[in-house]
């Protein structure tokens, strides 16, 4: 494997690492705004925020670690080539829509049940976060078929 | 890109890259694009920009109007 494939595939592990991380510790967060002490939920929430804290600080470092790296082989240009801007930009359009539609269930939502501005808030941010970074990973993703 | 613009673009780069005896990796790195680029481009999956289809061309010898045609 050549070092442009695998720089590309380590910035793919790395955005997997920090999104998943990011999203199991705000999930975990908002999981406590909605539940009382004492519940299985809430322990089960405690631990989440904890690990998905812990992992998304190590996952930052990482992507920092890997900035460097891409510095040093003077890769930067070739993995964020053209096809790569264009995942990109579609998963930041993509994710724009999934925001207006997750607006519109909270605004929804709130005809029903009392909800905190709090909550509302970070469920948008989970979304803002976590859309674009599953979108670019899933349009970016490698179909494997090297052809001679 | 709209992937109308994706249909409407063929080329014939699979047949120029054969030609020229390099692999999708080897072309990448001389048009400076990962692997990835030139597999999806090949596959008529993404639409170079004029840029990268004229270094392509330079690379593999080839005029831009042959590698790449609109399809009817």
């Amino acid at each position: 494997m050549d070092t442009i494939t695998r720089l590309v595939r380590r910035r793919n592990l790395v955005l997997a690492l920090a999104g998943s991380a990011f999203f199991i510790w705000q999930t975990s967060e908002l999981t406590q705004d909605l539940t009382v002490d004492g519940t299985a939920l809430m322990s089960a929430a405690n631990i989440g925020e904890t690990i998905g804290a812990i992992t998304w600080v190590v996952a930052s470092l990482t992507f920092l670690a890997f900035t460097f790296q891409v510095r040093r082989e003077r890769a930067g240009a070739i993995i964020n080539d053209e096809a790569a801007r264009h995942d990109r930009a579609r998963a930041m359009a993509v994710g724009y829509k999934v925001m207006v539609v997750t607006i519109g269930v909270l605004f929804l939502s709130q005809e029903f049940i009392d909800m905190d501005a709090a909550v509302a808030l970070r469920a948008l941010l989970i979304v803002a976060v976590t859309a674009p970074v599953s979108l670019f990973l899933w349009f970016s993703r490698d179909s494997g078929d090297v052809e001679p | 890109m709209t992937h109308a613009a994706a249909d409407s673009l063929g080329n014939r780069l699979k047949e120029a890259r054969a030609r020229a005896g390099l692999t999708q990796a080897e072309l990448a790195a001389a048009v400076g694009v990962t692997r990835k680029t030139v597999n999806t481009v090949e596959n008529c999956v993404f639409v170079p920009s004029a840029l990268l289809a004229l270094k392509l061309a330079r690379v593999l010898d080839t005029p831009v109007e042959e590698l790449f045609f609109l399809r009817e």
